[in-house]
C-alpha cells in the first residue's frame, strides 16, 4: 500500500505543478462568476440559473481535467522514460497504475472542492443558503469523473495520447446516450407494432446496442443536477447505488489497465 | 548475483509487427563482489539484457535470475540499484524532492532518509546547493550524478548501471570510474554496460562481450585477451607505400608507421628499411586491446 500512496502523492504534486490545471481552474471560476450575470438576465429564479450553470461548468471542467491529465499521467512517464527507474524499484506494476490514479483523484477532489467553494460563495452573495442536496450532485460529478479518469488511464496504457483522448470522450458521450437508446429500444418493442412508421430494429443491431450499454457505464446515473437544482428529493439509496455502480466500472477499468500494463515491455 | 541462461528476446516492431531478434541465447553469470563490465556495440543487446534483468522487458525464452529470484519479480529487485541509459527524471521536482521520492519508494525509513540523501549526494559529488534546484535546470552531467545517487540510496547489494559514463565530461568520467571502484571495494557487486572500453579494461574484474545478441567472449580481461596476437608497431622517419612493404607487414596509423604481426616480419621489415635508407623513430611491442578484440568480433558479422 505504501508505495502506491507515495506514487499518488507524487502524481498529485506533478499535476498541481502543471500550468494546464490552473488554466482550467481559472476558466471554471470565470464561468461560475459569469453565472451571476446569467442569473440577472434569465427569466427563471436567479439561484436556479446560477446552480444549474455552475454545476454544468464543474462537470465540464472535471471532464476536461480527467481526459487531459488522465491520459497524460502514464503516457508522459512512458515517453520520457521516467517509468524505467520507477518500475525498477521493488514494487508491482499495478501499484504504479493505482498510485497514479489515486493521485489524479486527489487533484480532481481538490479542484471540485475549490470550485464548490466559489459556487457557494456566489450563492451566499446573492442571499441564498446553499442546499445540502447540491453537495450530492457535486459528489456524483466526482464519481463520474473518477470513472472517466479510470477509462482515460486504461486507454492510455495501450494507446497514443490522441487516440486515448478520443476513446475516453467516446465513453463519456456514449455513456450519456446509451440509456436513452436502450429506453428507445424498449419503447419500440412495446409500441412499435401499434405505431405506423416506427423503424424495425435488426436483432443483431439490438444485441450490439445492448452489449455496448452493459460495457459502457451509463453516465446519466451520475447526473442528478436537474433534480437538485429544482430542489427535488434525492434518495440516499440512489447515491449509494450510483457510487457502487461507478466503483464497479472503476475496478474493471483499472484491473484491465493493470493486467495490460503488467504484460507490456518498456523498451 | 546475476545468472542468465540461454536468454532470448524478440521484439515485434512497426505496423507489420516485423520481428527483430535482440538476444539470441545469452548466458553469463555475475558473482558476488564482481565489478562486471558488459560491453558491445550499439544495438548488440546490452540494454535489452539489463531491462530483462530489471523486469522492464519480459523474458522471451531462457532464464534470468537476480539474487536467485526470477528476474521480473519485485522481490528480486529488493537490493538492487539501477540507473538507465540517458536517464530522464521528473523535471518538476527539486534534487532533494527527487531523492526523497525514490528513497521512500525503495523502502527507506523517514528518519534515515535525510542522512542517507546527504551521504549519496556527497558520494556522487553533487553540490548541496544544487539539491534545492529543480531538475529541469540541471546539466546532463548533474542528471547523471543524481541518477547514480538514486541508484545507491537504498544501500543496494547489486548495482546495475546502463552506460553510466555517457554524457559526462572527462572529469565526470573519472569520478564515476572512481565511484565504481569505491563501490567494489565496499563489497557491492557492480554490473555495468559501457562503450568506454579502456575503463572496462582498467577496472573490471570480469566482463562479457555481446555482439549481435550473443555473448562472444567472457571472463577476466586476461582471459578475454588470451590468445590474442601481440604485434610490433614501428614508427618511421619517412612515409612508406603499403605495396612496397615486405609480406605480412602493413601500415598502421597513417603512412609513417607500420605494424608487424610477429618477430620474423619485424626483422624482415627492419632489413628492408635499412636497405631503403628509412630511419626508425621507435619500436613498441603492443598487445591487442579490448577495442581490437571487439572490432574483430564485430567484423566477423560483416
Amino acid at each position: 500500500m505504501k508505495p502506491m500512496l507515495i506514487i499518488a502523492v507524487n502524481a498529485f504534486r506533478e499535476t498541481v505543478r502543471d500550468k494546464i490545471l490552473y488554466n482550467l481552474v481559472l476558466f471554471a471560476i470565470g464561468l461560475i462568476i459569469f453565472s451571476l450575470m446569467l442569473g440577472e438576465w434569465s427569466v427563471f429564479a436567479r439561484q436556479t440559473v446560477i446552480s444549474d450553470f455552475s454545476l454544468a461548468v464543474m462537470s465540464l471542467v472535471g471532464l476536461l481535467m480527467s481526459i487531459f491529465v488522465g491520459i497524460g499521467l502514464v503516457q508522459k512517464e512512458i515517453q520520457r522514460k521516467t517509468i524505467l527507474t520507477l518500475l525498477a524499484k521493488p514494487l508491482p506494476r499495478w501499484h504504479f497504475i493505482v498510485g497514479k490514479y489515486l493521485g489524479l483523484l486527489m487533484v480532481l477532489a481538490l479542484n471540485l472542492a475549490f470550485m464548490t467553494l466559489v459556487f457557494f460563495l456566489i450563492l451566499i452573495l446573492i442571499g441564498t443558503r446553499p442546499q445540502a442536496n447540491l453537495l450530492w450532485a457535486i459528489y456524483l460529478i466526482f464519481v463520474e469523473m473518477a470513472v472517466i479518469t479510470a477509462a482515460a488511464l486504461l486507454f492510455s496504457a495501450f494507446s497514443t495520447p490522441t487516440m486515448s483522448a478520443l476513446f475516453t470522450l467516446g465513453v463519456y458521450v456514449a455513456g450519456h446516450l446509451s440509456g436513452d437508446i436502450v429506453n428507445h429500444l424498449a419503447f419500440i418493442h412495446k409500441f412499435g407494432k401499434r405505431l405506423p412508421g416506427t423503424p424495425v430494429i435488426n436483432p443483431f443491431t439490438e444485441k450490439v446496442i445492448k452489449g455496448v450499454y452493459y460495457i459502457i457505464p451509463n453516465m446519466e446515473n451520475f447526473n442528478i443536477r436537474g433534480r437538485v437544482v429544482y430542489d427535488l428529493p434525492i434518495g440516499h439509496h440512489y447515491v449509494l447505488y450510483s457510487s457502487l455502480y461507478g466503483l464497479m466500472f472503476i475496478g474493471i477499468y483499472l484491473l484491465i489497465a493493470g493486467l495490460w500494463f503488467n504484460k507490456r515491455d518498456f523498451i | 548475483m546475476i545468472k542468465v541462461e540461454d536468454l532470448r528476446k524478440t521484439y515485434r516492431i512497426g505496423f507489420w509487427r516485423k520481428s527483430v531478434e535482440a538476444l539470441r541465447g545469452v548466458s553469463f553469470e555475475v558473482n558476488e563482489g564482481d565489478l562486471y563490465g558488459f560491453i558491445g556495440p550499439n544495438g548488440a543487446g546490452k540494454s535489452t539484457t539489463i531491462k530483462i534483468l530489471l523486469g522492464l522487458l519480459k523474458v522471451g525464452s531462457g532464464k534470468a535470475t537476480l539474487m536467485g529470484l526470477p528476474a521480473g519479480s519485485p522481490r528480486s529487485r529488493q537490493n538492487v540499484g539501477f540507473l538507465p541509459e540517458q536517464p530522464y527524471f521528473y523535471d518538476y521536482l527539486s534534487g532533494r524532492e527527487f531523492l526523497w521520492f525514490y528513497g521512500q519508494l525503495s523502502g527507506l525509513a523517514w528518519k534515515d532518509l535525510k542522512k542517507r540523501v546527504a551521504e549519496v549526494t556527497e558520494l556522487v559529488s553533487l553540490r548541496p546547493e544544487a539539491m534545492d534546484r529543480k531538475l529541469r535546470t540541471y546539466s546532463k552531467g548533474m542528471l547523471q550524478r543524481i541518477g547514480l545517487a538514486q541508484a545507491l540510496l537504498s544501500r543496494p547489494r547489486l548495482v546495475i548501471l546502463d552506460e553510466p559514463m555517457s554524457g559526462l565530461d572527462p572529469l565526470g568520467r573519472r569520478d564515476v570510474r572512481a565511484l565504481l571502484q569505491n563501490l567494489h571495494s565496499q563489497g557491492i557487486t557492480v554490473f555495468y554496460s559501457s562503450h568506454v572500453l579502456s575503463d572496462v579494461e582498467a577496472i573490471c574484474t570480469r566482463l562479457a562481450m555481446v555482439v549481435d545478441g550473443q555473448i562472444r567472449r567472457q571472463g577476466t580481461v586476461a582471459q578475454v585477451l588470451e590468445g590474442e596476437a601481440e604485434h610490433y608497431q614501428i614508427v618511421l622517419t619517412a612515409e612508406v607505400k603499403p605495396e612496397d612493404l615486405p609480406k605480412g607487414v602493413g601500415t598502421s596509423l597513417g603512412a609513417r608507421a607500420v605494424s608487424c604481426p610477429d618477430l620474423q616480419s619485424q626483422r624482415s621489415f627492419l632489413q628492408w628499411a635499412l636497405a631503403q635508407g628509412i630511419g626508425i623513430e621507435s619500436i613498441s611491442r603492443n598487445r591487442h586491446s579490448l577495442e581490437d578484440v571487439l572490432a574483430e568480433e564485430v567484423a566477423k558479422n560483416v
